[in-house]
């Protein structure tokens, strides 16, 4: 329990809280690494069967193609990122969380960490997928954009739905069930911008999405921080 | 015999109103639709009757996290499985409609495809519901997801859409049920199927939870 010793919910801001949480999350990541090096196992063992499955399939990998692709490859490490980090929090040391932090506080440290989490993921998806095929982005600008803000929306959807996954005590069997389809309208404004982005059409086309894509993401992140705390009273 | 309340009445004499006029009434001609424009008084109303149901089931969900009363998740729950019933029928009927129409059972509609997307989140609440065994577990992490759930659907069904082309008459230049393509004679029809269908979907769910909190309270004893 000494890992922490940064807690205290009676006092101390509320950057300092969240910063303790996320501090104490990244500190077990690193010792046990096992989520880092599966999810980079996970990225690149997936590019490369990908790959294998185009290249012996004889299909040419057009820019759509590959930027679908990425989509895949993001929205599948999603479900690796968020997959178990609510067990700690929800079953083993549930009583010692509830008496050292709020609830909004939780859920916002651990949106936060899945949202950086999935950043790696991203990143790592997009260096195998261009080492394999040639990468067709034009404004990568723009791109990139489009996936901060997609890697936004995945984390709040479902690191609400890993909780209630959790709560339920089925995580592994309902978060896909439960997340795939609060997914689909992130993934479908998502897939339009950056198809924007593959080649380099004028800003005015992509603004509309992007303010659709933050809306969608402002409803999740408000949502989880309102619903959360009935979550997680007993 | 037990009294009905108004509103019973009220669904019983539309919905005679309904089949007579939708079956036998005038409709237009128009190209493609021909008489299966008749739909418009079968399928539509699903769709708002759906809409309308889930709404009272995520009303009833933050109803139950406000006040912790189980019986606000039986009501919650049941308006969700009404709602799934109508969303199927909604789908069916056009599916058939569109074979019909535009020449396959799926066309990869936004709009069919939100409210496929619709069914599933819905069944997964379901799902949910049925995998915690303990009561009010359950009510409190459902009401949770339906709420979450709701708040989702509804951008996916009114606001994505709008950004593709819809094959739905009334949209990119078809021939179909807006406003002014809309005769007179169909009016008169279509609105009141709307809220008839509807409140069939309230007294059925009425029923539902009825017995359900009877049986309950049975099995509480």
């Amino acid at each position: 329990m000494c890992q922490f010793a940064g807690l205290n919910p009676e006092s101390g801001p509320v950057l300092e809280q969240i910063r303790a949480i996320l501090f104490k999350d990244f500190r077990v990541e690193f010792r046990q690494r096992v989520l880092t090096a599966t999810l980079l196992l996970f990225v690149a063992s997936s590019c490369f069967t990908v790959y294998q499955v185009y290249f012996i399939g004889r299909a040419r990998v057009t820019p759509l193609v590959w930027n679908s692709v990425f989509w895949i490859m993001v929205l599948f490490s999603s479900f690796q990122v968020v997959g178990r980090t609510f067990s700690r929090e929800l079953n083993q040391e549930f009583w010692y969380y509830t008496f050292v932090v709020k609830a909004e506080l939780l859920i916002l440290s651990k949106l936060i960490y899945h949202f950086l989490m999935l950043n790696v993921a991203a990143l790592l998806v997009w260096i195998f997928l261009s080492t394999f095929f040639k990468n067709p982005v034009q404004d990568v600008g723009l791109f990139w954009i489009t996936v901060e803000l997609g890697c936004l929306g995945f984390s709040s959807a479902l690191t609400l739905v890993s909780a209630i996954a959790s709560k339920a005590g089925k995580n592994s069997v309902l978060l896909p069930v439960l997340g795939f389809p609060l997914l689909i309208p992130i993934l479908i404004v998502v897939i339009r911008l950056s198809i924007t982005a593959l080649d380099t059409l004028d800003w005015g086309v992509a603004w509309q999405n992007i303010f659709t894509l933050c809306g969608l993401d402002a409803i999740m992140i408000g949502l989880s921080f309102i619903l959360f705390p009935y979550l997680w009273r007993h | 015999m037990p009294k009905l309340s108004w509103w019973k009445f009220l669904t019983i004499a539309i919905m005679f109103y309904v089949a007579w006029m939708g079956f036998m009434g005038k409709v237009p001609r128009l190209p493609i639709l021909n008489e299966t424009v008749r739909n418009l008084y079968f399928h539509v109303p699903m769709w708002f009757g759906m809409i309308l149901i889930f709404l009272a089931s995520a009303w009833y969900s933050i109803q139950y996290l406000r006040t912790g009363n189980l019986d606000h998740d039986v009501r919650a729950g049941t308006h969700a499985e009404i709602g799934i019933v109508f969303g199927l029928l909604g789908i069916t009927t056009g599916m058939v409609w569109a074979r019909f129409t535009w020449g396959e059972y799926w066309s990869n509609d936004p709009k069919q495809n939100a409210s496929a997307v619709g069914l599933m989140i819905y069944m997964g609440y379901l799902l949910l519901r049925g995998s915690v065994s303990s009561v009010r577990d359950r009510a409190r992490i459902a009401s949770v997801y339906n709420i979450f759930a709701f708040a989702v659907l509804i951008p996916l069904i009114y606001i994505l859409p709008r950004y593709t082309d819809s094959l739905h008459p009334g949209n990119g230049g078809n021939p179909g049920f807006n406003p002014y393509d809309q005769a007179r004679h169909m009016r008169p029809v279509f609105y009141p199927a709307v809220l008839g269908w509807t409140l069939v979907g309230f007294w059925l769910a009425n029923l539902l939870v009825r017995y359900k909190i009877i049986k309950n309270n049975y099995l509480s004893q």
